[in-house]
């Protein structure tokens, strides 16, 4: 059987794949769904947990913003034992960190229904709330972001750092994912899963449209090759502008205490557990090296200091390198192709 | 084949002008050992016909394919330099300038980083010179249609050329009627021809010309289009309406200083103290002032002409002629009044000008070398202060008429129009010529002329002759019916475009349109100017414009983004004022 099914947008592909949660809400018997929403007319969607699938019409899981990284949040819920099962449709370095954090804790993930959406990267909140006001509303920003899918996103510097250098912005290991880059949006997306009893389960056959046309899938793993090689160049050009910041674990602790009446960074980090305390350098090690590369820490710090680039320089010359990363190569994530 | 770029970089001493301050030598040296660098060599003036052929040889024996010539702004030479090159079959577009004068000797001392940030331009250039591909220049058809602003006689000369020569004009004047500031003139210098007679014909003949359109009380509100084809829009009392034109001729005239910026001279507050324009109307009926005909008349020259601390420090040029000519005309009116100058220097320089001054002071007029000081009220009469700079004695002159010879300043809204055409402006104010000697008429904007005063202070002789000029120069691409348009314009990649039309909602030519099927973007090459607003405004880096290419930029960035200029302290130079040594 097929794991690659496909929605037809019919020029709004917000509204199909709010239509498209709705219809997973009810064939997973979810009790509910943690997705970014709009909510009280605010400007910017913020994550929240829904009880109430009709909420979804302003559910906006594609918004190029990313406030804060979900991973925490949601293996806490995990952790708590909330009564499942949940929906939780992540970006995929949020999924990278949730990963992480389960590994580390022993959080059961079992409770949650993984969907991945394919990142169309996001704007510092500062650029966001402009751009909002240039294009006259957040959905409508949303939109454009949606008409630049096939071309894999808008220019890369006009995005946040950590997305600038994000080598993976295809989710990998979850449940089912939402395609985007190298399609029409307003024409087609992708709906991946993870295997095929799960799409029994999940009974996609019958709420997509279909299995997916192989041309889409290549056009999905063409853009996913490009990417990587764009972001590529992208990461070795910052790396080079790093210079004499911190290029090993020691001077990365040195600094970070230097600079430590703040903290907003390790606050951040959604992966982050006092490691920084620990006063031993395989341990901060460790932690780099399960960094996502969601660069929270970067927006979070008064001054920007490009910590993303600065870990994975670091943790490249790491021994025995393990955890998800960032930069990992296209293959890694095949399947998810 | 792969292509494999064979360079060739020319280092200029333009004289002393950069070779004083670059160690040309070092720089020529350093860029033979550029990538792709087959010859370098340094000229005195590589502009002179010598170095052109050195660079035309150098093509022909070494097989030259790309071509770097280190000198002055593009600005100034690079017609030149592409114009040598495609004399020997190489495309103009393979010619890439590094500008190591403007940008580097005339900036910078005589130094080490001087020198090394001439090397690294060179290098820059060197790196975009590798990527250059040729382009093919296009020719667009031209609309035979001109566009004056102004009726003054500036503009209604123009325009009667033009359309005398059989094409359309439309002329545009902001006020109720046609004649500008010469309408206000009573006579003329240095024949004392009533004005009256000269404008009444060319008035009349705008008029009622065949191809003369006369819109009054209009103003131009928008510009768009490239030479050749200017699209205009016009206010035409309550109506809008749009033209299209192939050439625009500026001749929006200028303001009268106004004398109130000189409070020390009463202008505004002492009835007797009148300006020069306002004598001209007093002329024409009877010489009163307060109801009597005054006995003391005083002319004060150089009011908000050559005057730095009112930031005119220019010559108006006129107002000589203009208080000669009044001086003239009071002793004619009233051979009993006393008539003195005060002038800082007089300026004779226009055919019969010097025998009209001498003319005047043989009729009676006293010439005093003076700047006055101060107007004040002594009973019913103002004296004048000043000192006479000939005797070295402080001088008063009591008078009863006070006529200040106020200059030409560059119109209020000469901003705004500035704006609408994309025209600069020198440092005077007035418009800017493309170049001071050899383009007097032009404007670096092609197919956009000046003619008059817009373009700095004139009498009416030279203002004829500039707009006969301005005609005759906008009539070229008119008469030629076909422009070559700019090759380097912007290109869609199809690939990369998602049609969002953010770049058509800023290109000021309206170049770029959305293909019915594709639902990509198109850019018009014809329409396109090539400034490159649509490249940096498309979201996904779809657009690209030909000759500046991201992968050209880059390069040239690449090279200069090591450059550190040196930092300077400003300490020492304080510790050697304040030493006393």
């Amino acid at each position: 059987m097929n794991t690659q099914w496909f929605l037809k947008t019919e020029g709004d592909a917000l509204a199909r794949v709010r239509a498209f949660l709705g219809a997973l809400w009810q064939s997973a018997s979810l009790r509910g769904m943690i997705v970014p929403v709009f909510s009280g007319g605010e400007r910017a969607p913020r994550v929240e947990l829904l009880t109430d699938a009709r909420r979804l019409t302003q559910a906006d899981p594609f918004a190029p913003l990313m406030l804060a990284n979900g991973a925490r949040d949601l293996a806490e819920r995990g952790r708590a034992g909330l009564q499942g099962p949940l929906g939780a449709v992540l970006r995929p370095c949020e999924i990278r960190a949730l990963a992480e954090v389960a590994r580390r804790r022993s959080v059961p993930l079992e409770s949650f229904l993984l969907v991945g959406v394919d990142c169309l990267a996001t704007f510092a909140p500062e650029v966001y709330e402009r751009r909002v006001r240039e294009v006259g509303s957040p959905e409508e920003l949303t939109r454009e972001a949606l008409l630049f899918a096939r071309q894999g996103g808008i220019l890369l510097y006009r995005n946040r750092p950590a997305c600038q250098r994000c080598g993976a912005p295809l989710p990998a290991a979850v449940d089912l994912c939402l395609g985007l880059h190298g399609l029409t949006a307003g024409e087609a997306i992708l709906v991946t899963a993870r295997d095929e009893p799960t799409c029994r389960r999940l009974r996609l056959e019958s709420i997509t449209d279909g299995g997916a046309p192989p041309e889409l899938i290549a056009q999905h793993e063409r853009m996913a090759a490009a990417l990587a090689a764009r972001r590529g160049r992208t990461r070795a050009r910052m790396e080079a502008d790093l210079g004499g910041l911190p290029a090993n674990v020691d001077e990365l602790i040195a600094h970070l205490r230097a600079c430590a009446p703040c903290r907003a960074c390790l606050e951040a980090c959604p992966i982050y557990d006092g490691e920084l305390e620990a006063a031993d350098a395989k341990v901060v090690a460790a932690w780099l090296a399960s960094c996502a590369g969601c660069g929270m820490c970067e927006q979070a710090c008064p001054s920007h200091l490009a910590l993303p680039a600065l870990i994975d320089r670091i943790r490249r010359d790491l021994p025995g390198l393990s955890g998800p990363s960032n930069s990992a190569s296209v293959e890694t994530h095949s399947c998810w192709l | 084949m792969t292509f494999t770029p064979r360079i060739g970089v020319y280092v200029c001493h333009c004289g002393i002008n950069i070779a004083a301050t670059v160690d040309v030598g070092a720089v020529t040296q350093w860029a033979a050992g550029l990538p792709g660098v087959v010859v370098s060599r340094d000229y005195t003036y590589m502009c002179s016909d010598p170095g052109q052929a050195l660079i035309q040889n150098d093509i022909r024996e070494l097989g030259l394919n790309r071509v770097v010539v280190a000198s002055c702004s593009p600005r100034m030479h690079e017609p030149t330099f592409r114009a040598a090159v495609s004399a020997v079959d190489l495309n103009p577009y393979c010619f890439e300038m590094a500008n190591i004068r403007e940008q580097c000797s005339w900036v910078h001392p005589a130094a080490e980083t001087t020198t090394q940030k001439a090397m690294h331009l060179v290098g820059s250039a060197v790196a975009k010179a590798a990527l250059l591909q040729p382009l093919e220049q296009r020719q667009a058809p031209t609309t035979p249609a001109a566009l004056v602003i102004g009726g003054g006689i500036a503009g209604m000369q123009a325009a009667l050329d033009i359309a005398d020569a059989g094409f359309e004009v439309t002329l545009v004047e902001r006020t109720s009627s046609l004649g500008g500031h010469v309408g206000l003139l009573h006579r003329t210098f240095p024949t004392l021809e009533p004005t009256a007679d000269l404008l009444g014909a060319i008035v009349e003949r705008a008029t009622h010309h065949e191809r003369l359109r006369v819109l009054t009380e209009a103003e131009v509100t928008a510009v768009g289009g490239f030479v050749g084809n200017f699209d205009v829009d016009i206010r035409h009392g309550h109506e809008e309406e749009k033209v299209k034109v192939g050439a625009i001729i500026v001749a929006s005239g200028f303001d009268v200083f106004d004398a109130r910026r000189r409070p020390e001279l009463g202008y505004g507050v002492y009835p007797e103290v009148i300006t020069t324009p306002e004598f001209e109307q007093l002329s024409q009926s009877e010489v009163k002032i307060n109801g009597r005909e005054p006995k003391n008349v005083v002319f004060i020259q150089c009011v908000g002409s050559r005057d730095q601390a009112l930031g005119h420090p220019y010559c108006s040029r006129v107002c000589c002629m203009v208080t000669a000519k009044q001086a003239r005309l009071v002793r004619e009116r009233l051979p009993n009044a006393r008539v003195t100058v005060f002038y800082m220097d007089v300026r004779a320089f226009g055919k019969g000008f010097e025998e009209f001054y001498d003319a005047t002071r043989q009729a009676g007029v006293l010439y005093r070398r003076g700047n006055p000081s101060e107007l004040i009220r002594r009973g019913d009469r103002v004296v004048v202060r000043a000192e006479d700079t000939l005797l070295g004695e402080p001088v008063e002159v009591e008078a009863d008429l006070v006529i200040l010879a106020v200059g030409m300043a560059p119109r209020a809204d000469t901003d705004a129009l500035a704006g609408l055409l994309k025209l600069a402006r020198s440092s005077d104010g007035f418009f800017m010529e493309a170049h001071p000697k050899l383009r007097p008429v032009d404007t670096a904007m092609a197919g956009i002329f000046l003619a008059g005063a817009c373009q700095g202070p004139k009498d009416i002789t030279e203002t004829i002759a500039q707009a006969r000029a301005a005609a005759a120069t906008a009539m070229i691409p008119l008469m030629r019916g076909e422009v070559t348009v700019e090759a380097a314009t912007s290109v869609v990649d199809e690939e990369l475009c998602a049609g969002c039309g953010q770049c058509a909602s800023i290109c000021t030519f309206g170049a770029l349109t959305l293909h019915p099927t594709k639902g990509v973007m198109v850019s018009n090459a014809v329409l396109c100017q090539g400034c490159g607003a649509c490249a940096t405004a498309c979201p996904s880096g779809a657009i690209n414009v030909r000759h500046f290419t991201f992968d050209q930029v880059m390069a040239q960035i690449n090279v200069v983004s090591d450059f550190r200029a040196p930092v300077f302290s400003a300490a020492p130079a304080e510790a050697e004022v304040a030493s006393p040594s």
